[in-house]
């Protein structure tokens, strides 16, 4: 008796410390660092004159800013979209969540997002005044579709195509990035420049770094079960 | 060599189509004055016409030609809601609904010509003006329904304005003076060949700079350079990749009104070369407006037309540097593709005139319908 417990209390510690093992080298790590602005000065804000359309301007109290270039006191640059360029292999399940993409206060939310190659997007309208959705993909087909009122669209895009812009030709101001991808490791910089890839497997990858106005950036980086912490993008020259 | 005018020429031929008596001919009944009256209309059609060149540059200066997304309907409604109200759909529906009148109007004009006109190819040319508004038309919906497809585009641009100068020859061709002058002999004179030369420079030049202007518009490259007279503070813009990432940068810091794109090393050379057309241009009318002025100082129905043009090349460049230099400010930059259009029109307009007016001596064999063999020789 006393045996069978000692060797089954045996055969279960194996067992975990194996589990434990295995689950280490497949381990999930995080890739994380920043977009930073390298130039000199930190390029001005514009301010977005809406007069063009009374209805988008009465939706606002304040000044609204250019979204272009946005580069925070610590030079981090927002809306740079970093994804996995190279390393994995596999195919990914298409999440049955939607991305999103909302006119509002006639200008587009989010500014810069990522989406699985025949994940469903949802095009949204909250404002009570016409839009039209101009995709100007280049891979990925494109299409021009009115919104003159609020509701939803939904469109799937079937092709991997980084930095497709959006625009509406009703507001010349308006516009917006889509990245679509083969997988979910992607994440947009935030207000202060910083990203956070999670839950790729170890290995050796491409990381790519997209933006608007600064372009492509790449590096590449060999993640470990403790994950990167430090992935710094530089842009703007110098 | 200057100056072989003979007194042959009769007083009343240099006067152009458009300065007629005013009163006199609308009083009269309807058949008895239709050939006047139909070239007043012709002439109101042109005006609306240069008006139709105008909405619809405006259209491509305020970016708006796909703000209206489907075709023929405007957000599936003959007239959408609100849209007087935003700027840009009114641009680019009003466009529509000009357009769409112009049609009409043409339509009128070949319908009043094949009832009245006697002249057959006077008929033709109605027929072709007819059919290049309808062209245009499907050229410009097929824009919209192509997402502004290039090609598409710049056809429409092109075919916009060869329509205006249409609607300019019809109003000429159906002038009492235009009919007048089949009465007379033309005007021999040994520099015809090379006013009609002149002439047919002239207009290709100009031709070719509205196609580089409309490809210019459509590549969204008005604004790639943005210094006049240098080029990003050269004479040749610098086109590496290298060179290309910096102007980038530093548009980041220009105090433009609007935020501008970024630029390839083909928006710039595009860009550049419409500077380049100018220059080509400014020679062409140069050489014009001097075969005009020591050959024919006193035929007034070509000097008129070549001052004008000459005048509006002036404007036309002083435009031109202006809507550069306000980082294309939508009002001048249509201001600049409405002076262009008036600087085609006029040397189409000068250039049948010429064609009309002038021709080279025959040297003892009389050659028929104005076709000159010695053309090169002059
Ligand atoms: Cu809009």
């Amino acid at each position: 008796m006393n045996l069978t417990k000692t060797s089954y209390l045996k055969a279960l510690a194996i067992a975990s410390g194996l589990i434990f093992a295995l689950s280490t080298t497949a381990n999930a790590a995080d890739v994380g660092g920043m977009a930073k602005f390298t130039g000199s000065d930190k390029p001005k804000r514009k301010v977005v004159k809406m007069d063009a359309d009374p209805k988008c301007a009465a939706m606002h109290d304040s000044k609204v800013g250019s979204v272009n270039v946005l580069v925070a006191k610590n030079r981090g640059i927002q809306n740079v979209f970093v994804y996995v360029k190279d390393g994995l292999s596999g195919e990914f399940d298409v999440p049955a969540e939607h991305a999103k993409i909302t006119q509002i206060g006639c200008m587009y939310e989010p500014h810069v997002f990522g989406i699985q190659v025949g994940q469903t997007l949802d095009i949204v309208s909250e404002d009570n005044t016409l839009h039209n959705i101009n995709c100007q993909a280049k891979v990925n087909a494109t299409f021009n579709f009115g919104q003159p009122t609020p509701g939803t669209r939904e469109k799937s895009f079937r092709k991997p195509e980084i930095g497709v812009k959006f625009k509406c030709d009703v507001h010349p101001w308006m516009s917006a990035y889509m990245n679509v991808v083969d997988n979910p490791f992607y994440a947009v910089t935030d207000k202060t420049g910083a990203f956070s890839i999670t839950g790729l497997p170890e290995g050796e990858y491409t990381i790519g770094a997209w933006h608007e106005v600064f372009g492509d950036a790449e590096s590449t980086v060999t993640v470990g079960a403790d994950g990167v912490s430090d992935l710094t993008f530089e842009f703007g020259g110098e | 060599m200057p100056l072989n005018l003979n007194d042959s020429l009769p007083q009343s031929l240099p006067e152009s189509s458009s300065a007629e008596s005013p009163s006199k001919s609308s009083a009269r009944s309807d058949s008895d004055a239709s050939p006047t009256a139909l070239h007043r209309y012709a002439i109101v059609l042109a005006c609306c016409t240069l008006l139709l060149v105008v909405a619809g540059g405006n259209v491509t200066s305020k970016d708006a030609g796909l703000s209206v997304p489907d075709w023929p309907l405007s957000y599936g409604r003959f007239m959408p809601e609100g849209w007087f109200h935003i700027d840009n759909v009114r641009a680019e529906h009003g466009h529509r609904m000009i357009a769409g009148a112009i049609g009409l109007m043409t339509a009128g004009l070949l319908i009043w010509t094949l009832m009245r006109e006697k002249r057959r190819w006077v008929k033709i040319m109605a027929a072709v003006t007819a059919g290049a508004v309808i062209v245009q038309a499907v050229v410009g919906g097929m824009s919209v329904l192509l997402s502004r497809y290039l090609p598409m585009t710049v056809v429409h641009a092109l075919l916009g304005q060869t329509f205006f100068c249409l609607t300019i020859l019809m109003a000429l061709f159906t002038s009492p003076s235009w009919s007048a002058s089949a009465r007379i002999a033309q005007l021999e004179a040994p520099a015809a060949g090379r006013l009609r030369l002149a002439c047919i420079v002239l207009v290709a030049a100009i031709f070719l700079q509205l196609l580089m202007g409309a490809l210019m518009r459509h590549t969204d490259s008005g604004t790639a350079i943005v210094d006049f007279p240098l080029a990003y503070g050269r004479v040749i813009p610098a086109l590496d990749e290298a060179s290309i990432k910096k102007i980038n940068m530093d548009r980041l810091y220009l105090d433009s009104p609007q935020v501008l794109p970024n630029v390839t090393a083909s928006m710039i050379l595009i860009h550049y070369l419409h500077r380049l057309g100018a220059l080509m241009v400014l020679a062409a009318v140069g050489w014009m407006h001097m075969v005009v002025m020591r050959n024919f100082p006193k035929l007034t129905a070509l000097t008129i037309p070549a001052m004008i043009v000459a005048s509006l090349l002036i404007l036309q460049i002083m435009l031109g540097i202006w809507t550069v230099l306000s980082f294309n400010q939508p009002w001048v930059t249509t201001a600049h593709v409405a002076t262009g259009a008036l600087i085609l029109g006029c040397s189409v307009f000068l250039s049948a005139q010429a064609f009309r007016y002038v021709r080279p001596a025959a040297g003892g064999v009389t050659a028929a319908a104005g076709v000159d063999p010695e053309e090169s020789a002059a």
